[in-house]
């Protein structure tokens, strides 16, 4: 009998690893240590003594919030989430597809020039125009927070693509990497309204979000050979969608006025006039559940964690405290030194917790030797610190 | 002539037919008699000089894979021969396509001095680029080549100049739209060649340049919204539902494209807020408003009428005695992510600042609270979303968007007798703009939840702006209505009523580009002329920056800068092969 970790299994289980990080109860802090001069990458291993070793060669650490942990996405791989530029095309949403599978270029990115404060946006493609490709001057740009709605280059002499905007981020993100073996950007839901006038853009986007739309019909192969204005209906769904044929150049596509409630499968597409054969080749694709655009992290197949700490010459001194270090690790709730290890008294009836940190970074000296919990271990090449350079560590955990 | 057809010049099969007759005629030959045998020496010498030998891989052993990976065997040439051949191709060992790798690293130490010699980059093609990088040098594409061509990855240059606040340099963008929808035989995919051109009112004369167009589904409308130029500015009023034609600057009409129809489109009405018939009492800011017919807009009350607590109303007098003072509440907390169940007199206490107060009511989503010690840190008082800290009571817990006071200074009253209960009102206060909360407190500082006693104002909490926050359209029949806050009596709150306004154009308000004139935006920094400054960037890559620190000042660094690094220690940990296990050996037992 075949078994299926579903994708909604490794998004919960990475949202719920998430949340050990904004917790009030638990404390997440990286760790540097082991400052050997000439110390080689090496695999670590996992043991009771190894534990002890780990905590021997501990050196400091630094408190990590939830500011510091994100949803990601690979991008840039293969075909899947590639930049939106000339010449480049896009294959059009499907609901058939698995998002967790085989990659799909019908997500896509543009750039703004400022690579310092400059945006990334993220675009979903619901019609590419019988297989067209991007035209530079067509590449999509959302408006302002009124712009919920999807982009249409349907004017004339334009490239036919229908785009719909997912959300935003800033260039200089640390959770955007483009390291070319390295290649992530985050992606976040909103669930709440924001006050930034960016993510108000999203948040009107989620706000705008139809269940059970169709917002894409598709051909199977060129889409011409309907009249032209002629009225589609969809079967399925509360039977309130509402379109017709329009014509591009030489192309066609449905000029889709009302996209609909209630569709969870279209058994017949009706194009007034039109014979079976020519209907049969016409696809109606299906919001994912809440509508495009209400769940990014969902719709973009997030499953992975990014997890960061920015250690600084203040955080922990570089020329006295630590001045190398090639052990970088995650830690679980250790205690303060001073206080003790979990226990059970003689006369108690609980566990005596000891005192857990809350702090920002520690020292060794300010930690209670082998306590809390380790839970991610990378032995590097020696790393020499220097007063004026941040070492941020960036380590995706993939569900 | 090409070194490549130099190179090919031979001189040996030339020899037999430069030697002399008698060599051939006096001496012995070769076995088949061709030529003589000091002729066969001189050939074979000559032959010898000219030898050139196939490249080896051992002539590449100083390269690194990436260098040579894109060349193709058949363009490789020798790299050693002997004295003719080496004196043919003297040439072309002083041109970067031709010359000999040995040779290749003096070129590239004479033009490119400052990267090391096992680079990513094909060193051919570098030192043809190298005068434009140089030139370059500074810039976001330098950084990128560099750590291109040393380490195959691409960096991230922050500037912190970016974020260094300075007085009054905000970029203040406001926006205005008019939204449109079809007319005659434009259809919506016309509608993108308005931009640049003038629309015109047909009815109104209004006019202004359209800027941008956006087509956007509002409900089960497709419209457009033209985005006008604020800089060449409206003239005149545009009426809700007029026709619009395109025109250029001079007034010339503009057809659509291969026709001789001019570029027109209907107007559709947009909400522009609430026209009040009564005012009301009793509201609050960011109150219910409750829209109908008007799709895909969101109101919220912007401005409160201030007044003053004229009585109150006692319904049940509970455990007060004569004289007790009447308590007045009059802050609350706007509240988000509640987690867990909050009572009345909890104690609220805040997780980081240590802030306390006592929580009295719950209305919605306003929490009132009053005896408040220290100051939350509110969303308002972080500026950011989510920044709040969480504030618990118990194992229950919250985060508060802000803290609003709803007065100047507060009423007094107490509880007194004159043959009857009532409320004297001592002080009515000063500048309620709303109702605040009113209770007899018991011994132990508890609200006596017995008594009923209810403040009344004639005009504190009336409704005096209400702002359109997401603009819709204006459906058939538009309705607007307001909490229905009945209270107690005669003393009941008024319930606010109005119409929905309509209009032509949707002011989107305005925003900075730039937050760098604000000082109070959470990015923004003063100068430490350090890191903080004018003159210093921030290079984030994942490679040691001890490994490249001085390369990057001799290459790209520019001068009268300071860098500063980021090193940044990238490891993608794959979990799923654990995960998958482990639930596979727990689920079999129960699905076999």
């Amino acid at each position: 009998m075949g078994t299926l970790l579903t994708r909604n299994y490794k998004y919960r289980t990475a949202k719920q690893f998430m949340e050990l990080f904004s917790s009030n109860s638990h404390r997440v802090y990286a760790v540097i240590g082991n400052d050997s001069a000439s110390q080689t990458a090496s695999d670590p291993t996992e043991s009771l003594s190894s534990d002890f070793s780990f905590w021997d060669e501990l050196k400091g650490i630094k408190r990590i919030t939830s500011s510091d942990v994100s949803m990601v996405v690979p991008y840039g791989t293969g075909t899947s989430l590639v930049k939106l530029e000339d010449g480049v095309g896009f294959s059009e949403y499907d609901h058939a597809l698995d998002l967790f599978g085989i990659p799909t270029k019908f997500l896509g990115y543009t750039v703004e020039d400022d690579r310092s404060t400059g945006r990334v946006r993220i675009w979903k493609c619901l019609f590419n125009n019988s297989g067209g490709n991007v035209a530079e001057d067509e590449i999509p740009e959302p408006a302002d927070d009124t712009n919920v709605g999807i982009v249409t280059n349907t004017g004339s002499g334009e490239d036919g693509y229908h785009w719909k905007y997912m959300y935003s981020f800033r260039q200089n993100s640390i959770f955007f990497s483009e390291d070319i073996n390295f290649k992530w950007m985050p992606v976040k839901s909103l669930s709440l309204k924001p006050s930034d006038s960016e993510l108000l853009k999203q948040w009107n986007v989620q706000m705008a979000a139809v269940d059970g739309s169709v917002d894409s019909i598709t051909h199977s192969s060129t889409f011409s050979g309907f009249t032209n204005g002629s009225a589609v209906t969809l079967t399925g769904g509360n039977n309130d969608f509402a379109g017709t044929i329009a014509t591009l150049g030489a192309k066609q596509y449905v000029n889709i006025t009302n996209g609909g409630t209630g569709y969870r499968s279209v058994s017949a597409i009706d194009v007034v006039g039109a014979t079976s054969s020519e209907e049969s080749a016409l696809s109606a694709k299906i919001s994912p559940i809440s509508g495009h655009g209400f769940d990014a992290e969902r719709e973009l197949g997030a499953k992975d964690l990014m997890v960061t700490s920015q250690i600084t010459d203040s955080d922990l001194d570089a020329d006295t405290d630590i001045p190398r270090y090639a052990t970088v690790a995650l830690i679980l709730d250790p205690i303060v030194s001073g206080s003790s290890q979990d226990d059970i008294t003689t006369s108690g009836t609980s566990i005596s917790s000891g005192s857990r940190t809350s702090g920002t970074s520690y020292l060794q000296a300010g930690l209670l030797k082998y306590s809390g919990q380790i839970l991610y271990v990378d032995q590097r090449a020696t790393i020499t610190r220097n007063a004026s350079n941040t070492d941020t560590i960036r380590l995706v955990i993939q569900f | 002539m090409l070194h490549k057809d130099k190179i090919q010049r031979k001189i040996s099969p030339f020899i037999h037919s430069q030697l002399p007759l008698y060599l051939d005629l006096h001496y012995d030959k070769v076995a088949d008699g061709s030529i003589s045998v000091f002729g066969r020496f001189m050939q074979l010498y000559y032959e010898w000089l000219e030898t050139s030998y196939d490249a080896t891989i051992d002539d590449f052993k100083f390269q690194s894979i990436q260098q040579v990976s894109d060349m193709a065997i058949s363009g490789l040439h020798s790299e050693n021969g002997n004295v003719y051949d080496r004196l043919v191709r003297l040439e072309s060992f002083r041109d970067v396509d031709n010359t000999i790798y040995k040779l290749l690293q003096y070129i590239k130490s004479e033009y490119n001095p400052d990267l090391p010699s096992n680079t990513y980059a094909d060193d051919r093609k570098l030192i043809k680029r190298i005068k434009e990088i140089y030139r370059a040098r500074g810039t976001d594409s330098v950084f990128s080549i560099f750590f291109r061509i040393l380490y195959q990855k691409i960096p991230t240059v922050i500037y912190p100049h970016d974020y260094v606040f300075t007085a009054s340099d905000g970029d203040w963008k406001r926006q205005k739209s008019i939204r449109v929808t079809t007319s005659g035989s434009i259809t919506t995919n016309d509608h993108a060649s308005f931009k640049g051109y003038y629309i015109v009112g047909l009815t109104s004369g209004a006019k202004a340049v359209v800027e941008d167009v956006y087509v956007r589904s509002i409900g089960t409308e497709i419209v457009t919204d033209l985005y006008l130029d604020i800089e060449t500015g409206i003239t005149g009023t545009f009426n809700a539902t007029e026709v619009v034609v395109v025109q250029t600057n001079e007034g010339f009409v503009v057809n659509k494209t291969g026709t001789t129809t001019q570029l027109q489109a209907t107007i559709k009405p947009s909400p522009q807020g609430v026209t009040m018939t009564d005012t009301g009492t009793g509201y609050y800011l960011n109150d219910v408003v409750t829209l109908t017919n008007v799709p895909e807009t969101i109101m919220v009350i912007k401005k409160m009428a201030e007044g003053r607590i004229e009585q109150i109303y006692l319904n049940t007098v509970g455990s007060a005695s004569v004289g007790d003072s009447v308590v007045f509440v009059n802050d609350y907390l706007e509240v988000y992510a509640v987690e867990g169940s909050f009572s009345q007199d909890d104690t609220l206490t805040g997780s980081v600042s240590g802030a306390t107060a006592k929580l009295r009511f719950i209305d919605g989503n306003r929490y009132w609270i009053d005896t408040i010690s220290g100051t939350f840190k509110t969303d308002d008082t972080e500026k950011g979303e989510y920044l709040a800290e969480e504030i618990t009571s118990g194992a229950n817990n919250l985060r508060v968007d802000r803290l609003i006071t709803i007065c100047d200074v507060s009423a007094s009253a107490v509880f007194a007798n004159d043959g009857n209960n009532y409320i004297d009102v001592h002080s009515g206060g000063v500048g309620y703009r709303g109702i605040p909360k009113v209770y007899f407190a018991l011994s132990n500082g508890n609200v006596d939840t017995v008594a009923g006693i209810y403040p009344y104002s004639s005009d504190a909490g009336g409704i005096e702006e209400v702002e359109v926050i997401t603009h819709g359209l204006i459906g058939t029949n538009p309705t607007v209505a307001f909490r229905d806050h009945s209270g107690i009596g005669i003393h009941a709150n008024l319930t606010a009523s109005g119409t929905v306004k309509s209009g032509a154009v949707v002011d989107h308000g305005g925003s900075f580009r730039s937050k760098q004139g604000n000082i109070s935006d959470v990015d923004a920094q003063v100068q430490d002329l350090d890191y903080y400054q004018w003159w210093s960037y921030k290079v984030r890559v994942s490679e040691d920056p001890n490994n490249w620190r001085g390369q990057l000042n001799r290459f790209a660094h520019p001068v009268g800068m300071k860098v500063f690094t980021d090193f940044t220690i990238d490891s993608p940990h794959q979990t799923s092969q654990t995960l998958t296990s482990a639930v596979c050996s727990t689920t079999i037992p129960f699905t076999t």
